[in-house]
């Protein structure tokens, strides 16, 4: 909120300070504005992460419940509650893909819903797990940074916003995640 | 060179921004022709990552998940998966107080059926000015197209709709215009056929923020259904034989004051039984009999080789009967259906298909008996805390149906380590947590670290935790030292604390101001710290 509004609107909450008190206290409303807002975000965050579509659509939901248990502990600081939920959602796909790699399975060919074109579904497959594993061995904050700046294609403005932190650390984030994810797809490519 | 850094990604910040405006990567290059060798391989990424596009989610998994968070906002939650953190089902959560008024709605429903009263599950509710914790969303065919099914006894009736209960709660399902009506025979039907203590099969699907579902389709299963008003028309019995009385014998000499004459009269058999059903909890069990307590009134039932049990008769559980009144007023029990009771406790000992828990708020331990149909949820430690779902059987132990090991969380700083055990403190509490060989430890916990601990919870008001994660220590923001080392490259320095501790800081997409040459002293602003290399947002020669 900056000095103008404060000034307009004295006493006011910030909108997101005030979603989140009502959260706290079980509004449904407040959740429900909560999972419209931030559901797209997070599973294409979780997506990223794990490749499946099916397993990011269940992990998803676990991660709205896992906020909704959470949630008094949650304390807001001015950073949007996005970040936690995708903090939540890191955690969650974290627990996933040591349990998935317990039982040794993977869902190569079940990450794509189909597309209406021409293009290879199996190679679309296969760059997604790549792109995945990729993902998986960024930092939880550069991969914020990768899924907001060119998944959601939020400005750098609004990806700061979103992440809580000024536009210059997020830059810094997207040079060295766009760097990292360059050298790991190169070393993938050169080893098959 | 040492501005090299902060030009280049300038330029490079440029070019993402043209990119996501719709310019080609090679149409930046050309534009920058002295920084293209290094650029091209971050915007050939940048330019993979745009061309990505994650498939959208099913609507039917948005729905779901909305309503997965809808009910545990609501306090219905599914079962939880092992080891997760285990919040009570919805009675559990009201507390003891909550749970007798949650038992008492299920009864005034079962009273409202028996009455004939028809009253909407919902109009009970509102008068008691109590959120329904029963209602649930539960069923799934198995298709993705977000509707549900349902099979359940109707045990409250209304023009609109009809509350059904299912094995575990009760659903509350909504007539519309698009509501199809059938008998089990495929015959149509209607919703004036629908009767209390019908079985019922629905097709439904979820109404958004509410906890009623509109029905598709409703199959009435009951073959038929007699009314519930109309008197069963009598049907016609043979008069009872006179049975000779027995020529009187001569009179034997017998015991002084002791004469007994015996005319058996055999008693007509009644044939004619109205269907009649109860809510209550049984208060005794005899053999061949039993006698359910509700609403205040004790009726006594008696049973037969016919009569089916859904769990066990014993005394002090909830039931639902289904029997036959007779003309002379006499009740045969045809079906009960016990209710699984659910309580917390506290394990004593476990061995084989045998648990020996102690009951919350009760005196000696009791058995549990575990088949493999029984669903275990987390380690059986003794002294861990479980809640227990089971049928209570005549002997006084238990059938589970579920044990589910009590975990929580919790977020505090560690104050003290004494062996294996932690102890974390936070505003409000402070809370003794042990480990053992099972723990999973993220992170290092160490004296004055954040940790967020997932853990059992013990009989003795302790934990034992099952997971610990540390997070990682603060960076500081800033720190001041003397510029030892710079790299070739001119991306990477190495500063001297006054500690003697000497970092690594990587300038490569930092502003500097100064020029940056060994034995100055730095003032280095930390972006974020990675593998131990602190990345600077700004480096600043102080002297």
């Amino acid at each position: 909120m900056d000095v103008q509004e404060a000034i307009a609107l004295p006493g006011s909450l910030d909108p997101e300070a005030e979603l989140i008190e009502r959260a706290k206290g079980s509004d449904r409303a407040a959740w429900d504005e909560i999972f419209d807002r931030h559901y797209q975000q997070v599973y294409v965050y979780v997506f990223c992460r794990i490749g499946d579509r099916m397993a990011a659509e269940d992990l998803v939901a676990d991660v709205f419940v896992e906020a909704w248990r959470g949630i008094r502990r949650f304390r807001y600081k001015g950073v949007p509650i996005v970040a936690w939920l995708y903090r939540i959602a890191h955690n969650e796909t974290a627990d996933f893909l040591k349990q998935r790699s317990k039982a040794q399975t993977q869902t190569l060919n079940d990450g794509w819903s189909g597309i209406p074109h021409s293009e290879d579904a199996s190679e679309r497959v296969a760059l997604w797990q790549s792109v995945a594993q990729a993902f998986r061995k960024l930092t939880t904050e550069q991969q914020m940074v990768l899924v907001s700046r060119f998944l959601e294609g939020l400005t750098l403005a609004e990806t700061a916003e979103v992440l809580g932190k000024n536009e210059n650390a997020v830059k810094a984030l997207e040079f060295r995640a766009l760097r990292s994810v360059r050298k790991i797809l190169a070393g993938a490519g050169a080893a098959a | 060179m040492f501005g090299m850094g902060g030009e280049f990604r300038k330029v490079l910040d440029e070019c993402l921004s043209r990119m996501a405006g719709g310019e080609s990567p090679q149409a930046c290059l050309a534009g920058y022709p002295q920084h293209a060798s290094k650029l091209q391989p971050y915007l050939e990424t940048a330019a993979a990552l745009r061309g990505l596009s994650a498939p959208e989610p099913a609507a039917s998994a948005r729905q779901g998940a909305r309503q997965k968070l809808l009910n545990a906002v609501a306090g219905v939650e599914d079962a939880p998966a092992a080891g997760a953190s285990f919040l009570p089902s919805a009675m559990l959560r009201l507390g003891s107080v909550g749970a007798a008024l949650a038992m008492f709605i299920v009864a005034a429903m079962g009273a409202s059926a028996f009455l004939g009263e028809g009253n909407p599950v919902g109009g009970i509710l509102d008068a008691l000015n109590v959120p329904n914790p029963i209602a649930a969303l539960i069923g799934d065919d198995g298709e993705d197209d977000g509707v549900l099914e349902f099979t359940g006894e109707a045990i409250s009736i209304s023009s609109g709709g009809v509350a059904i209960r299912t094995d575990d709660d009760v659903v509350m399902l909504r007539y519309t215009s698009d509501t199809e009506f059938e008998w089990e025979s495929g015959e149509p039907a209607s919703a004036g056929d629908v009767q209390i203590g019908m079985s019922l099969f629905a097709r439904a699907e979820p109404v958004p923020n509410t906890q009623f579902f509109d029905v598709l389709l409703l199959r009435l299963l009951d073959g038929s259904t007699p009314s519930p008003t109309a008197a069963p028309e009598p049907t016609a019995t043979p008069a009872p034989e006179a049975t000779a009385t027995p020529e009187p014998e001569e009179p034997t000499p017998t015991p002084e004051g002791d004469h007994e004459t015996k005319t058996p009269t055999p008693e007509p058999k009644p044939s004619v039984c109205t269907a009649v059903a109860f809510d209550g909890k049984i208060l005794s069990v005899g053999s061949g009999t039993f006698s359910l307590k509700t609403e205040g009134v004790v009726r006594n039932f008696g049973v037969n080789s016919e009569t089916v049990v859904l769990g066990y008769l014993a005394a002090g559980i909830p039931a639902h009967v289904k029997a036959c009144k007779f003309g002379d007023g006499s009740l045969v029990a045809t079906k009960v259906t016990t209710y699984p009771q659910e309580f917390w406790a506290t394990v004593v000992s476990a061995s084989g298909a045998v648990v020996t828990v102690k009951i919350e708020g009760a005196g000696s331990p009791v058995t549990l008996h575990k088949t493999a149909e029984t669903d275990v949820s987390g380690p059986l430690y003794a002294n861990v805390k479980v809640t227990v779902k089971a049928y209570k059987k005549s002997d006084g132990s238990y059938q589970a149906l579920s044990i589910v090991v009590k975990t929580t969380e919790f977020s505090g700083k560690v104050s003290a380590i004494n062996g294996s055990t932690y102890t974390v403190t936070n505003e409000s509490n402070t809370y003794s947590v042990k480990t053992n060989g099972e723990t999973d430890f993220v992170g290092n916990p160490v004296i004055g670290a954040g940790v967020t601990v997932k853990a059992y919870k013990l009989g003795d008001g302790t934990y034992l935790a099952y997971k610990i994660i540390a997070e990682a220590p603060p960076v500081q923001s800033t720190f001041t030292g003397t510029l030892k080392k710079i790299n070739a490259a001119g991306d990477t320095i190495w500063v001297e604390l006054e500690s003697t501790e000497v970092r690594t800081v990587c300038i490569e997409f930092s502003d500097v101001v100064g020029t940056l040459t060994v034995g100055v002293t730095v003032k280095v602003y930390v972006d974020h710290v990675e593998g131990g290399t602190y990345f600077a947002s700004l480096v600043k020669v102080i002297s």
